[in-house]
Protein backbone atom coordinates (compact mmCIF):
# COMPACT_ATOMS: atom_id res chain seq x y z
CA UNK A 1 0.00 0.00 0.00
CA UNK A 2 2.92 2.51 0.59
CA UNK A 3 4.61 3.92 -1.90
CA UNK A 4 6.89 6.48 -1.80
CA UNK A 5 4.66 9.00 -0.13
CA UNK A 6 4.13 6.71 3.06
CA UNK A 7 4.74 9.90 5.26
CA UNK A 8 1.53 10.39 7.99
CA UNK A 9 0.89 14.06 8.25
CA UNK A 10 -0.06 15.55 11.72
CA UNK A 11 -2.08 18.44 12.39
CA UNK A 12 -1.84 19.04 16.36
CA UNK A 13 -1.25 22.43 17.87
CA UNK A 14 -0.06 20.95 21.16
CA UNK A 15 3.93 20.30 21.16
CA UNK A 16 3.41 17.59 23.68
CA UNK A 17 0.49 15.50 22.02
CA UNK A 18 3.12 16.16 18.76
CA UNK A 19 5.74 14.98 20.36
CA UNK A 20 4.45 11.84 21.27
CA UNK A 21 2.13 11.16 18.05
CA UNK A 22 5.48 11.61 16.53
CA UNK A 23 7.30 8.86 18.75
CA UNK A 24 4.35 6.73 18.21
CA UNK A 25 4.59 6.94 14.29
CA UNK A 26 8.33 6.05 13.84
CA UNK A 27 7.47 3.35 16.57
CA UNK A 28 4.84 1.99 13.65
CA UNK A 29 7.87 2.91 11.30
CA UNK A 30 5.81 5.99 9.77
CA UNK A 31 7.90 8.81 8.51
CA UNK A 32 6.44 12.03 10.59
CA UNK A 33 5.05 15.19 9.03
CA UNK A 34 3.48 17.78 11.09
CA UNK A 35 1.50 21.48 10.88
CA UNK A 36 0.50 23.20 13.80
CA UNK A 37 -2.25 25.05 12.37
CA UNK A 38 -5.20 24.40 10.26
CA UNK A 39 -3.78 26.47 7.40
CA UNK A 40 -1.05 24.55 7.16
CA UNK A 41 -2.58 21.36 7.32
CA UNK A 42 -4.46 22.10 4.54
CA UNK A 43 -1.27 22.92 2.37
CA UNK A 44 0.80 20.28 3.18
CA UNK A 45 -1.64 17.70 2.68
CA UNK A 46 -2.68 19.19 -0.55
CA UNK A 47 1.28 19.68 -1.84
CA UNK A 48 3.13 17.01 -0.02
CA UNK A 49 0.35 13.93 -0.52
CA UNK A 50 0.99 11.83 2.37
CA UNK A 51 -0.49 8.51 2.66
CA UNK A 52 -2.91 9.51 6.09
CA UNK A 53 -3.58 12.68 7.97
CA UNK A 54 -4.40 12.45 11.66
CA UNK A 55 -6.45 15.97 12.14
CA UNK A 56 -6.56 16.92 15.85
CA UNK A 57 -10.45 18.91 16.15
CA UNK A 58 -9.05 21.70 18.31
CA UNK A 59 -6.83 23.95 16.26
CA UNK A 60 -6.52 27.84 16.81
CA UNK A 61 -7.42 28.57 13.75
CA UNK A 62 -10.16 27.10 11.40
CA UNK A 63 -12.29 24.36 12.65
CA UNK A 64 -11.12 21.11 12.03
CA UNK A 65 -14.74 20.69 9.78
CA UNK A 66 -13.17 23.14 7.66
CA UNK A 67 -9.96 21.99 7.38
CA UNK A 68 -11.63 18.36 6.65
CA UNK A 69 -13.98 20.05 3.97
CA UNK A 70 -10.46 22.28 2.40
CA UNK A 71 -8.72 18.94 2.06
CA UNK A 72 -11.56 16.83 0.73
CA UNK A 73 -12.12 19.51 -2.42
CA UNK A 74 -8.71 18.50 -3.74
CA UNK A 75 -8.05 14.93 -2.04
CA UNK A 76 -8.97 12.08 -0.87
CA UNK A 77 -6.33 10.81 1.34
CA UNK A 78 -7.53 9.37 4.78
CA UNK A 79 -8.58 11.48 7.48
CA UNK A 80 -8.17 10.38 11.02
CA UNK A 81 -9.79 12.54 13.33
CA UNK A 82 -8.75 12.83 16.92
CA UNK A 83 -11.20 13.76 19.37
CA UNK A 84 -12.54 14.01 23.09
CA UNK A 85 -15.11 11.77 24.45
CA UNK A 86 -18.15 13.71 24.71
CA UNK A 87 -18.18 15.47 21.29
CA UNK A 88 -20.53 13.01 19.40
CA UNK A 89 -22.36 15.88 17.41
CA UNK A 90 -18.74 17.12 16.45
CA UNK A 91 -17.50 13.36 15.70
CA UNK A 92 -20.80 13.28 13.54
CA UNK A 93 -19.88 16.93 11.17
CA UNK A 94 -16.88 15.42 10.45
CA UNK A 95 -17.58 12.14 9.18
CA UNK A 96 -20.16 13.41 6.86
CA UNK A 97 -17.41 16.60 5.97
CA UNK A 98 -15.49 13.43 4.67
CA UNK A 99 -13.43 12.51 7.42
CA UNK A 100 -12.77 8.76 7.23
CA UNK A 101 -12.34 7.20 11.02
CA UNK A 102 -12.29 8.93 14.53
CA UNK A 103 -9.88 8.05 17.34
CA UNK A 104 -11.62 9.19 20.87
CA UNK A 105 -8.44 10.62 23.18
CA UNK A 106 -7.21 9.16 25.48
CA UNK A 107 -6.12 6.18 23.14
CA UNK A 108 -2.89 4.12 23.22
CA UNK A 109 -0.12 4.09 20.61
CA UNK A 110 -1.34 0.47 19.47
CA UNK A 111 -4.80 1.84 19.13
CA UNK A 112 -2.99 4.78 16.53
CA UNK A 113 -1.52 2.46 14.33
CA UNK A 114 -4.36 -0.03 13.84
CA UNK A 115 -6.81 2.89 12.86
CA UNK A 116 -4.28 3.86 10.60
CA UNK A 117 -3.50 0.01 8.73
CA UNK A 118 -7.46 0.20 8.49
CA UNK A 119 -7.70 3.61 6.75
CA UNK A 120 -4.66 2.71 4.54
CA UNK A 121 -6.39 -0.48 3.54
CA UNK A 122 -9.83 1.13 3.35
CA UNK A 123 -8.07 3.67 0.76
CA UNK A 124 -6.79 1.15 -1.16
CA UNK A 125 -9.86 -0.75 -1.73
CA UNK A 126 -12.13 2.33 -2.36
CA UNK A 127 -9.32 3.27 -4.78
CA UNK A 128 -10.05 0.43 -6.42
CA UNK A 129 -13.86 1.55 -7.02
CA UNK A 130 -16.59 -0.76 -6.44
CA UNK A 131 -16.24 -3.84 -4.57
CA UNK A 132 -16.21 -7.07 -6.77
CA UNK A 133 -15.89 -10.61 -6.62
CA UNK A 134 -15.38 -11.96 -3.14
CA UNK A 135 -14.54 -10.31 0.12
CA UNK A 136 -14.21 -12.25 3.29
CA UNK A 137 -14.01 -10.33 6.32
CA UNK A 138 -13.87 -13.29 9.83
CA UNK A 139 -15.90 -16.02 8.47
CA UNK A 140 -18.57 -13.58 6.68
CA UNK A 141 -17.95 -14.28 2.42
CA UNK A 142 -19.86 -11.44 0.50
CA UNK A 143 -19.56 -12.37 -3.47
CA UNK A 144 -20.14 -8.96 -5.27
CA UNK A 145 -21.02 -10.63 -8.34
CA UNK A 146 -24.02 -12.81 -7.51
CA UNK A 147 -25.01 -11.02 -4.67
CA UNK A 148 -24.56 -13.83 -1.92
CA UNK A 149 -23.42 -14.17 1.94
CA UNK A 150 -21.76 -16.99 3.17
CA UNK A 151 -21.05 -17.45 7.13
CA UNK A 152 -18.60 -20.10 8.04
CA UNK A 153 -19.91 -21.75 5.00
CA UNK A 154 -23.22 -21.85 4.98
CA UNK A 155 -25.41 -19.81 3.01
CA UNK A 156 -27.32 -16.83 4.96
CA UNK A 157 -30.32 -15.38 2.91
CA UNK A 158 -30.55 -11.72 2.93
CA UNK A 159 -33.42 -9.09 1.78
CA UNK A 160 -32.53 -6.65 -0.33
CA UNK A 161 -31.82 -3.92 1.97
CA UNK A 162 -29.71 -6.24 4.79
CA UNK A 163 -27.85 -7.15 1.49
CA UNK A 164 -27.47 -3.21 0.50
CA UNK A 165 -26.48 -2.47 4.52
CA UNK A 166 -23.90 -5.07 4.25
CA UNK A 167 -22.25 -3.87 1.41
CA UNK A 168 -22.08 -0.24 2.38
CA UNK A 169 -20.43 -1.23 5.33
CA UNK A 170 -18.02 -3.52 3.97
CA UNK A 171 -17.38 -0.94 1.36
CA UNK A 172 -16.22 1.64 3.84
CA UNK A 173 -13.94 -0.81 5.02
CA UNK A 174 -13.77 -0.76 8.73
CA UNK A 175 -14.61 3.44 8.56
CA UNK A 176 -17.42 4.76 10.90
CA UNK A 177 -20.36 5.99 9.18
CA UNK A 178 -22.46 8.05 11.02
CA UNK A 179 -26.58 6.82 10.99
CA UNK A 180 -27.26 9.39 8.22
CA UNK A 181 -24.64 8.52 6.15
CA UNK A 182 -25.91 4.97 6.13
CA UNK A 183 -29.57 5.54 5.48
CA UNK A 184 -28.92 8.00 3.05
CA UNK A 185 -26.96 5.28 0.84
CA UNK A 186 -29.23 2.09 1.43
CA UNK A 187 -32.80 3.98 1.58
CA UNK A 188 -32.44 7.25 0.36
CA UNK A 189 -32.21 11.16 0.61
CA UNK A 190 -35.55 11.22 1.71
CA UNK A 191 -34.89 8.28 4.32
CA UNK A 192 -31.96 10.27 6.40
CA UNK A 193 -34.02 11.03 9.31
CA UNK A 194 -35.58 7.22 9.95
CA UNK A 195 -33.07 6.26 12.29
CA UNK A 196 -35.55 3.66 13.78
CA UNK A 197 -35.21 1.60 10.03
CA UNK A 198 -31.61 1.61 10.74
CA UNK A 199 -31.95 0.27 13.81
CA UNK A 200 -34.37 -2.36 13.41
CA UNK A 201 -32.34 -3.98 10.49
CA UNK A 202 -29.28 -3.28 11.98
CA UNK A 203 -30.56 -6.30 14.34
CA UNK A 204 -31.92 -8.52 11.57
CA UNK A 205 -28.91 -8.28 10.01
CA UNK A 206 -26.66 -9.10 13.67
CA UNK A 207 -28.88 -12.29 13.60
CA UNK A 208 -27.84 -13.44 10.69
CA UNK A 209 -24.32 -12.81 10.05
CA UNK A 210 -23.23 -12.82 14.23
CA UNK A 211 -22.88 -15.86 15.95
CA UNK A 212 -24.27 -13.85 18.47
CA UNK A 213 -26.37 -10.63 18.11
CA UNK A 214 -25.67 -8.68 21.77
CA UNK A 215 -21.82 -9.38 21.47
CA UNK A 216 -21.62 -8.64 17.73
CA UNK A 217 -17.80 -9.27 16.40
CA UNK A 218 -18.90 -7.92 13.02
CA UNK A 219 -21.92 -5.11 13.38
CA UNK A 220 -20.62 -2.63 15.92
CA UNK A 221 -22.05 0.42 17.08
CA UNK A 222 -20.39 3.75 18.15
CA UNK A 223 -22.84 5.27 20.46
CA UNK A 224 -24.34 8.04 19.17
CA UNK A 225 -22.51 8.36 16.20
CA UNK A 226 -23.51 5.45 14.09
CA UNK A 227 -21.79 1.82 12.81
CA UNK A 228 -18.61 0.09 11.75
CA UNK A 229 -17.88 -2.94 10.35
CA UNK A 230 -14.91 -4.08 12.25
CA UNK A 231 -12.56 -6.03 10.41
CA UNK A 232 -10.53 -8.63 12.35
CA UNK A 233 -6.92 -8.43 11.56
CA UNK B 1 -47.52 21.30 50.72
CA UNK B 2 -44.76 19.26 49.51
CA UNK B 3 -44.83 16.43 52.02
CA UNK B 4 -48.21 15.58 51.22
CA UNK B 5 -47.50 14.10 47.97
CA UNK B 6 -46.73 10.52 47.57
CA UNK B 7 -43.05 10.41 46.69
CA UNK B 8 -42.80 6.58 46.05
CA UNK B 9 -45.52 6.59 43.29
CA UNK B 10 -43.59 5.43 40.77
CA UNK B 11 -43.37 2.20 42.35
CA UNK B 12 -45.32 -0.51 41.78
CA UNK B 13 -48.26 -1.26 43.77
CA UNK B 14 -48.70 2.44 45.02
CA UNK B 15 -51.28 2.75 42.09
CA UNK B 16 -53.38 0.11 43.34
CA UNK B 17 -53.20 1.76 46.92
CA UNK B 18 -54.52 4.77 45.24
CA UNK B 19 -57.47 3.22 44.12
CA UNK B 20 -58.31 1.16 47.38
CA UNK B 21 -57.74 4.56 48.78
CA UNK B 22 -59.89 6.25 46.58
CA UNK B 23 -62.63 3.46 47.12
CA UNK B 24 -62.32 3.68 50.78
CA UNK B 25 -62.84 7.41 50.77
CA UNK B 26 -66.32 6.57 48.80
CA UNK B 27 -67.39 3.56 51.13
CA UNK B 28 -66.73 6.13 54.01
CA UNK B 29 -68.51 8.79 52.56
CA UNK B 30 -71.60 6.51 51.50
CA UNK B 31 -71.69 4.92 55.01
CA UNK B 32 -72.05 8.07 57.37
CA UNK B 33 -74.69 9.45 54.41
CA UNK B 34 -76.71 6.35 55.22
CA UNK B 35 -76.86 6.98 58.69
CA UNK B 36 -78.90 9.87 58.24
CA UNK B 37 -77.53 11.89 61.12
CA UNK B 38 -79.23 15.71 60.77
CA UNK B 39 -75.64 16.94 60.29
CA UNK B 40 -74.90 14.57 57.26
CA UNK B 41 -77.74 15.93 54.74
CA UNK B 42 -76.82 17.26 50.90
CA UNK B 43 -75.61 19.99 51.60
CA UNK B 44 -72.86 18.04 53.48
CA UNK B 45 -71.91 15.60 51.31
CA UNK B 46 -71.41 18.25 48.23
CA UNK B 47 -69.11 20.32 50.56
CA UNK B 48 -66.93 17.20 51.93
CA UNK B 49 -67.26 15.16 48.46
CA UNK B 50 -64.54 17.26 46.58
CA UNK B 51 -62.06 17.50 50.00
CA UNK B 52 -62.17 13.78 49.71
CA UNK B 53 -61.41 13.85 45.57
CA UNK B 54 -58.59 16.11 46.36
CA UNK B 55 -57.09 14.25 49.04
CA UNK B 56 -56.47 11.43 47.01
CA UNK B 57 -55.48 13.76 43.80
CA UNK B 58 -52.70 15.36 45.74
CA UNK B 59 -51.52 12.02 46.88
CA UNK B 60 -52.03 9.41 44.34
CA UNK B 61 -52.59 11.25 41.25
CA UNK B 62 -55.69 11.63 38.65
CA UNK B 63 -56.68 8.27 38.06
CA UNK B 64 -57.46 7.30 41.47
CA UNK B 65 -59.46 11.29 42.03
CA UNK B 66 -61.45 10.04 38.53
CA UNK B 67 -62.34 6.78 40.17
CA UNK B 68 -63.51 8.62 43.32
CA UNK B 69 -65.37 11.32 41.70
CA UNK B 70 -66.86 8.56 39.91
CA UNK B 71 -67.62 6.32 42.97
CA UNK B 72 -68.82 9.63 44.79
CA UNK B 73 -71.52 10.43 42.11
CA UNK B 74 -73.06 6.77 42.34
CA UNK B 75 -73.28 6.89 46.23
CA UNK B 76 -74.84 10.37 45.90
CA UNK B 77 -77.41 8.97 43.30
CA UNK B 78 -77.73 6.07 45.69
CA UNK B 79 -78.33 7.75 48.95
CA UNK B 80 -80.10 11.09 48.16
CA UNK B 81 -81.84 11.29 45.21
CA UNK B 82 -85.02 9.93 45.61
CA UNK B 83 -85.93 6.54 45.80
CA UNK B 84 -83.31 6.97 48.84
CA UNK B 85 -81.06 3.64 48.75
CA UNK B 86 -81.39 3.11 45.29
CA UNK B 87 -80.57 3.86 41.74
CA UNK B 88 -81.89 6.28 39.90
CA UNK B 89 -81.90 8.64 37.10
CA UNK B 90 -81.33 12.32 39.15
CA UNK B 91 -84.00 14.99 38.36
CA UNK B 92 -82.98 18.68 37.76
CA UNK B 93 -81.82 19.81 40.85
CA UNK B 94 -79.59 17.05 41.87
CA UNK B 95 -78.79 16.63 38.46
CA UNK B 96 -77.56 20.58 38.59
CA UNK B 97 -75.35 19.94 41.63
CA UNK B 98 -74.00 16.70 40.71
CA UNK B 99 -72.63 18.42 37.44
CA UNK B 100 -71.16 21.64 39.50
CA UNK B 101 -69.59 19.42 42.06
CA UNK B 102 -67.79 17.38 39.31
CA UNK B 103 -66.69 20.28 37.89
CA UNK B 104 -65.63 21.93 40.86
CA UNK B 105 -63.80 18.40 41.47
CA UNK B 106 -62.69 17.71 38.12
CA UNK B 107 -60.88 21.64 37.99
CA UNK B 108 -59.09 21.05 41.10
CA UNK B 109 -57.78 17.86 40.43
CA UNK B 110 -56.38 19.06 37.23
CA UNK B 111 -54.46 22.32 39.11
CA UNK B 112 -53.72 19.99 42.15
CA UNK B 113 -52.26 17.35 39.17
CA UNK B 114 -50.03 19.90 37.60
CA UNK B 115 -48.83 20.89 41.06
CA UNK B 116 -47.97 17.33 42.11
CA UNK B 117 -45.80 16.88 38.75
CA UNK B 118 -43.88 20.21 39.95
CA UNK B 119 -43.65 19.16 43.26
CA UNK B 120 -42.40 15.21 41.94
CA UNK B 121 -40.34 16.91 39.26
CA UNK B 122 -38.34 19.70 41.48
CA UNK B 123 -37.73 16.79 44.21
CA UNK B 124 -36.48 14.75 41.21
CA UNK B 125 -33.99 17.34 39.46
CA UNK B 126 -32.91 18.00 43.58
CA UNK B 127 -32.27 14.47 44.05
CA UNK B 128 -30.33 14.06 40.70
CA UNK B 129 -28.01 17.74 41.57
CA UNK B 130 -27.55 16.24 45.26
CA UNK B 131 -25.78 13.09 43.63
CA UNK B 132 -24.10 15.39 40.23
CA UNK B 133 -22.73 17.89 42.86
CA UNK B 134 -21.39 15.05 45.21
CA UNK B 135 -19.75 13.44 42.67
CA UNK B 136 -17.93 16.76 41.50
CA UNK B 137 -16.89 17.25 44.16
CA UNK B 138 -15.61 14.00 45.51
CA UNK B 139 -13.77 13.64 41.84
CA UNK B 140 -12.28 17.15 42.58
CA UNK B 141 -11.12 16.14 45.46
CA UNK B 142 -9.48 13.27 44.26
CA UNK B 143 -7.60 14.45 41.67
CA UNK B 144 -5.27 16.57 43.58
CA UNK B 145 -3.58 13.46 44.91
CA UNK B 146 -2.44 12.09 41.25
CA UNK B 147 -1.67 15.29 40.51
CA UNK B 148 0.76 16.26 43.25
CA UNK B 149 1.98 13.25 42.58
CA UNK B 150 2.98 13.63 38.48
CA UNK B 151 4.55 17.23 39.80
CA UNK B 152 6.63 15.67 41.88
CA UNK B 153 8.07 12.58 39.92
CA UNK B 154 8.23 15.02 36.96
CA UNK B 155 10.59 17.86 38.54
CA UNK B 156 12.62 14.77 39.76
CA UNK B 157 13.05 13.17 36.62
CA UNK B 158 13.90 16.17 35.30
CA UNK B 159 16.70 17.35 37.38
CA UNK B 160 18.48 14.08 36.30
CA UNK B 161 20.03 13.15 39.73
CA UNK B 162 18.53 9.81 40.30
CA UNK B 163 20.07 6.07 40.58
CA UNK B 164 19.05 3.96 37.29
CA UNK B 165 16.58 1.98 39.43
CA UNK B 166 14.89 5.10 40.83
CA UNK B 167 14.87 6.86 37.49
CA UNK B 168 12.65 4.44 36.15
CA UNK B 169 10.39 3.61 39.37
CA UNK B 170 9.89 7.52 38.89
CA UNK B 171 8.92 6.32 35.26
CA UNK B 172 6.08 3.74 36.50
CA UNK B 173 5.04 6.17 39.07
CA UNK B 174 4.49 8.85 36.07
CA UNK B 175 2.51 6.45 34.06
CA UNK B 176 0.07 5.09 37.12
CA UNK B 177 -0.52 8.54 38.58
CA UNK B 178 -1.51 9.87 34.54
CA UNK B 179 -3.60 7.03 34.18
CA UNK B 180 -5.48 7.49 37.43
CA UNK B 181 -6.05 11.07 36.61
CA UNK B 182 -6.86 10.27 32.92
CA UNK B 183 -9.80 7.61 34.69
CA UNK B 184 -10.72 10.55 36.78
CA UNK B 185 -11.12 13.21 34.36
CA UNK B 186 -13.16 10.95 31.87
CA UNK B 187 -15.49 10.32 34.73
CA UNK B 188 -15.69 13.94 35.11
CA UNK B 189 -16.34 14.71 31.39
CA UNK B 190 -19.11 12.29 31.25
CA UNK B 191 -20.51 13.60 33.91
CA UNK B 192 -20.97 17.15 32.39
CA UNK B 193 -22.76 15.12 29.97
CA UNK B 194 -25.88 15.08 32.78
CA UNK B 195 -27.23 18.60 33.00
CA UNK B 196 -27.22 19.95 36.50
CA UNK B 197 -31.05 20.30 35.54
CA UNK B 198 -31.76 16.49 36.21
CA UNK B 199 -32.60 16.74 32.32
CA UNK B 200 -31.14 13.95 29.74
CA UNK B 201 -29.95 16.56 27.29
CA UNK B 202 -29.00 13.51 24.45
CA UNK B 203 -31.37 11.12 24.63
CA UNK B 204 -32.82 9.56 21.32
CA UNK B 205 -34.67 6.35 20.30
CA UNK B 206 -31.72 3.67 21.29
CA UNK B 207 -31.37 0.07 20.91
CA UNK B 208 -30.24 -1.48 24.22
CA UNK B 209 -28.39 -4.28 21.68
CA UNK B 210 -26.65 -1.71 20.25
CA UNK B 211 -25.06 -0.41 22.91
CA UNK B 212 -24.62 -3.40 24.45
CA UNK B 213 -22.61 -4.66 22.06
CA UNK B 214 -20.96 -1.66 21.77
CA UNK B 215 -19.96 -1.49 25.72
CA UNK B 216 -18.69 -5.42 25.53
CA UNK B 217 -16.47 -4.52 22.18
CA UNK B 218 -14.92 -1.47 24.61
CA UNK B 219 -14.47 -3.56 27.22
CA UNK B 220 -12.74 -6.65 25.13
CA UNK B 221 -8.99 -6.15 26.21
CA UNK B 222 -10.46 -6.81 30.14
CA UNK B 223 -12.57 -9.27 29.45
CA UNK B 224 -9.89 -11.32 28.20
CA UNK B 225 -10.67 -14.52 30.12
CA UNK B 226 -14.17 -14.31 30.60
CA UNK B 227 -16.94 -15.54 29.96
CA UNK B 228 -19.83 -13.03 28.58
CA UNK B 229 -23.14 -14.54 28.45
CA UNK B 230 -25.55 -11.94 27.25
CA UNK B 231 -29.45 -12.02 26.80
CA UNK B 232 -30.98 -9.79 24.64
CA UNK B 233 -34.51 -10.58 23.37
CA UNK B 234 -34.38 -9.95 19.71
CA UNK B 235 -37.90 -8.14 19.66
CA UNK B 236 -36.61 -5.35 22.29
CA UNK B 237 -38.29 -2.05 21.55
CA UNK B 238 -36.41 1.11 21.20
CA UNK B 239 -36.25 3.02 24.41
CA UNK B 240 -35.33 6.61 25.04
CA UNK B 241 -32.11 7.02 26.44
CA UNK B 242 -28.37 9.14 25.94
CA UNK B 243 -26.45 5.86 24.10
CA UNK B 244 -23.45 7.62 25.57
CA UNK B 245 -23.86 7.68 29.08
CA UNK B 246 -26.07 4.16 29.01
CA UNK B 247 -22.99 2.40 27.58
CA UNK B 248 -20.60 3.99 30.18
CA UNK B 249 -23.21 2.68 33.28
CA UNK B 250 -22.64 -0.84 31.30
CA UNK B 251 -18.74 -0.59 31.16
CA UNK B 252 -18.90 0.59 34.67
CA UNK B 253 -20.99 -2.49 35.79
CA UNK B 254 -18.99 -4.77 33.97
CA UNK B 255 -15.67 -3.22 35.29
CA UNK B 256 -17.12 -3.86 38.42
CA UNK B 257 -18.01 -7.34 37.87
CA UNK B 258 -14.83 -8.28 36.70
CA UNK B 259 -13.50 -6.84 40.02
CA UNK B 260 -15.57 -8.73 42.52
CA UNK B 261 -15.29 -11.67 39.70
CA UNK B 262 -13.05 -13.84 42.10
CA UNK B 263 -12.61 -17.17 40.95
CA UNK B 264 -15.89 -17.15 38.84
CA UNK B 265 -15.40 -15.70 35.71
CA UNK B 266 -18.35 -15.72 34.12
CA UNK B 267 -20.59 -12.13 33.65
CA UNK B 268 -23.81 -12.33 32.57
CA UNK B 269 -26.01 -9.88 31.17
CA UNK B 270 -29.70 -9.81 30.09
CA UNK B 271 -32.42 -7.23 29.44
CA UNK B 272 -36.30 -8.40 30.47
CA UNK B 273 -39.37 -5.95 28.93
CA UNK B 274 -42.07 -5.82 31.82
CA UNK B 275 -45.24 -4.32 32.26
CA UNK B 276 -43.93 0.26 31.48
CA UNK B 277 -40.43 -0.84 31.84
CA UNK B 278 -37.08 -2.36 30.70
CA UNK B 279 -35.12 -4.50 33.09
CA UNK B 280 -31.13 -4.38 32.78
CA UNK B 281 -28.86 -6.94 35.00
CA UNK B 282 -25.61 -7.60 34.89
CA UNK B 283 -24.41 -10.28 37.22
CA UNK B 284 -21.26 -11.69 38.27
CA UNK B 285 -20.46 -15.42 40.25
CA UNK B 286 -18.09 -14.06 43.04
CA UNK B 287 -18.63 -13.11 46.85
CA UNK B 288 -21.83 -11.08 46.81
CA UNK B 289 -22.45 -7.99 48.73
CA UNK B 290 -23.59 -7.93 52.84
CA UNK B 291 -26.55 -6.86 53.56
CA UNK B 292 -25.34 -3.34 54.70
CA UNK B 293 -23.60 -2.33 51.39
CA UNK B 294 -26.84 -3.57 49.64
CA UNK B 295 -27.79 -0.49 50.16
CA UNK B 296 -25.35 1.66 50.64
CA UNK B 297 -23.20 0.76 47.50
CA UNK B 298 -24.78 3.84 45.27
CA UNK B 299 -24.71 6.04 48.13
CA UNK B 300 -20.67 6.26 49.21
CA UNK B 301 -20.08 10.06 47.65
CA UNK B 302 -23.48 11.33 49.67
CA UNK B 303 -21.99 10.20 52.83
CA UNK B 304 -19.27 12.09 52.16
CA UNK B 305 -16.78 9.00 51.82
CA UNK B 306 -15.57 9.54 48.87
CA UNK B 307 -14.28 7.08 46.68
CA UNK B 308 -10.66 7.25 47.88
CA UNK B 309 -8.28 6.70 45.77
CA UNK B 310 -7.56 2.92 46.97
CA UNK B 311 -10.24 1.69 44.60
CA UNK B 312 -9.51 3.47 41.94
CA UNK B 313 -12.90 5.49 41.58
CA UNK B 314 -15.11 2.44 41.64
CA UNK B 315 -16.89 3.70 44.21
CA UNK B 316 -17.60 6.79 42.27
CA UNK B 317 -18.54 4.04 39.15
CA UNK B 318 -21.35 3.14 40.91
CA UNK B 319 -22.85 6.61 42.12
CA UNK B 320 -22.11 7.70 38.50
CA UNK B 321 -24.55 4.71 37.67
CA UNK B 322 -27.13 6.05 40.37
CA UNK B 323 -26.99 9.46 38.85
CA UNK B 324 -27.58 8.54 35.23
CA UNK B 325 -30.04 5.92 35.96
CA UNK B 326 -32.52 8.24 38.24
CA UNK B 327 -31.81 10.97 35.49
CA UNK B 328 -33.45 8.71 33.06
CA UNK B 329 -36.66 8.10 35.72
CA UNK B 330 -35.38 4.58 36.18
CA UNK B 331 -34.13 2.67 39.18
CA UNK B 332 -30.81 0.76 40.28
CA UNK B 333 -30.23 -1.66 42.96
CA UNK B 334 -27.89 -4.43 43.59
CA UNK B 335 -29.23 -7.72 44.82
CA UNK B 336 -27.40 -11.18 46.07
CA UNK B 337 -28.41 -13.96 44.07
CA UNK B 338 -29.63 -17.13 45.20
CA UNK B 339 -26.66 -19.07 43.02
CA UNK B 340 -24.05 -16.70 44.69
CA UNK B 341 -22.52 -13.84 42.99
CA UNK B 342 -24.09 -10.77 43.02
CA UNK B 343 -26.74 -8.77 40.41
CA UNK B 344 -26.88 -4.96 39.49
CA UNK B 345 -30.53 -4.32 37.91
CA UNK B 346 -31.78 -1.13 36.72
CA UNK B 347 -34.43 0.38 34.93
CA UNK B 348 -34.97 2.30 31.73
CA UNK B 349 -38.91 3.31 31.26
CA UNK B 350 -40.20 1.79 28.07
CA UNK B 351 -42.19 3.92 25.76
CA UNK B 352 -44.35 1.47 24.09
CA UNK B 353 -45.05 0.33 27.19
CA UNK B 354 -46.00 3.51 28.55
CA UNK B 355 -48.01 4.81 25.32
CA UNK B 356 -50.34 1.80 25.20
CA UNK B 357 -50.45 2.18 28.82
CA UNK B 358 -51.97 5.66 28.49
CA UNK B 359 -53.60 5.34 24.98
CA UNK B 360 -54.68 1.94 25.10
CA UNK B 361 -52.93 1.29 21.50
CA UNK B 362 -51.47 -1.90 23.10
CA UNK B 363 -48.77 -3.81 20.58
CA UNK B 364 -48.93 -0.97 17.99
CA UNK B 365 -45.42 -1.54 17.69
CA UNK B 366 -44.72 -5.35 16.03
Amino acid sequence: VSTASSAILAIEDDPHARLLLQVALRDGGYECLHATTGIEGVSLALKCDPSVVLLDVMLPDIDGVEVTRRIRERSSVPIIVISARTQEAHKIALLEAGSNDYLTKPFSAGELIARIHVALRGHAVSEMGQPAGLVTIGDVTIDFDRRSVTVAGRDVLLSPIEYRLLSVLVRANGRVLTNRQILREVWGARYAGHANYLRVYMSKLRHKIERNASQPKYLVNEPSVGYRLRVPN
Amino acid sequence: MAFFFDKHRHMNGSRLRGYLAGLAVVVLGTTLSITRLPVLNTAAFTAAFPLGVLTVACRFGIGPALMTTLGGVLAFDFVFVPPALAFALPGPVDGMKIALVVMTAAVATAVIERLRRQVLGARRRAEIEGVRNALLSGLSHDLRTPLHTLVGAGNALCTGRLEPGEHQAFSHLVADEAGRLQRLVTRLLELTRLGSDGVVHHASACSLEDVIGAAICRMEGQLVGFEVVTDVPSNLPAARFDPVLVEQVLVNLVENAIRYAASGRRIEIAVRQERLQLVVEVADHGPGVSAEEQDSVFQKLRRGRAARAEDGGMGLGLAFCHAVVTAHLGRIWLENRPGGGAVVRFTLPDPSASRAWQGGIAGSLS
